[in-house]
């Protein structure tokens, strides 16, 4: 077995295991820690199906950006023993065979797709008949003459060397994938306003809260306040 | 590796999630284990975009972090303001909404 291999698996194993020791974690920290595990694995996973620009961003986003945000909010609320009614929902635990049964069909039902990578294009190119397009992926030249060079190109983007590069996928999503990109500004747009509405204090509690000790702001030595 | 154990690991995952939405009491549990099932489709969409040899399946996995972003942003605030409220996480806890 081919080393890549082994590693995915391992990955694989490990973000699994990571996702259990979050469902099972007795405190909110742990289960942050798990999560973070398991999160790492599949970037690693990500990686090694030639989707580099993801994994990053996995690393950046979810464990530089979710998991600190999750750990702040442990920090700031004393979560420590709230939980007081028990770990578990009991009628959510009735529901979790329900799952297996989910589940088992689904994964019976993706037997004999084949193996992964195998579309994968190295060397040359092939057009469809009676066009034209990028031919060769590494030349640094536009084969095609649209303007578009290497992987910057479409007809590239399965090819070996630009799968799963920054200027290919950037390509695809400033190209054929625009219309996500702008809804997804407007969602992000909309969870800031969302988080800072609900977190930030109403006018009356800001009435009602001490007004802080004012301050000489001023530069000017010996004057204090 | 064949698609198919890619696609299983991902219902796994995605089934320890939704355990974890379902069994689990404490709210931020619960929170980070629906990232857990957005992780799990992020894999599938990884593992067809190999398969297919298309850019387009990690497009769709950047629109899926946009979304955890910000449904993680909602979620917290949420959470801090009921904690200020109630003073527990406690998912049952909550139940203003119920009818």
């Amino acid at each position: 077995m081919e080393l890549a291999t082994i590693m995915m698996y391992g990955f694989c194993v490990c973000a699994v295991a990571g996702g259990v020791g979050l469902v099972i974690s007795r405190h909110p920290i742990h289960g942050a820690m798990s999560l973070l595990l398991s999160m790492m694995c599949l970037s690693g996973v990500y990686a090694l199906l030639g989707a580099h620009l993801i994994a990053a961003l996995q690393i950046i986003i979810y464990a530089g950006a979710i998991i600190i945000l999750v750990v702040y909010v442990i920090m700031l609320l004393d979560v420590v023993g709230s939980d007081s009614a028990g770990f578990y929902r009991k009628a959510g635990l009735a529901a979790l065979p329900l799952l297996v049964l989910l589940i088992l069909p689904m994964a019976d039902s993706v037997s004999g797709l084949g193996e992964a990578g195998t579309a994968l294009v190295e060397g040359t190119m092939v057009c469809a008949p009676g066009t034209d397009c990028e031919t060769l992926c590494g030349d640094s030249a536009d084969n095609d003459g649209d303007g578009l060079t290497d992987c910057a190109d479409p007809d590239c983007g399965s090819n070996t060397l630009c799968y799963g590069t920054v200027k290919a996928v950037g390509a695809s999503l400033l190209g054929r994938y625009v219309l996500p990109f702008e809804i997804s500004s407007i969602l992000l747009l909309i969870g800031i306003v969302g988080a800072v509405l609900l977190t930030a204090p109403k006018p009356e509690e800001l009435e009602r809260a001490v007004p802080a000790p004012a301050v000489d702001i001023t530069d000017e030595p010996g004057e204090q306040v | 590796m064949p698609l198919e154990h890619l696609l299983i690991i991902a219902f796994v995952l995605f089934a320890t999630g939704a355990a974890g939405v379902l069994a689990r009491r404490n709210l931020l549990i619960v929170m980070m284990s629906i990232e857990l099932m957005l992780n799990a489709v992020n894999l599938v969409f990884i593992a067809f975009a190999h398969t297919l040899a298309d850019n387009g399946g990690h497009v769709m996995v950047m629109m899926i972090f946009v979304v955890a972003a910000v449904e993680i942003a909602v979620g917290m605030a949420i959470v801090v303001n009921m904690y200020r409220q109630r003073r527990t996480i406690g998912a049952d806890a909550f139940r203003l909404m119920r009818g």
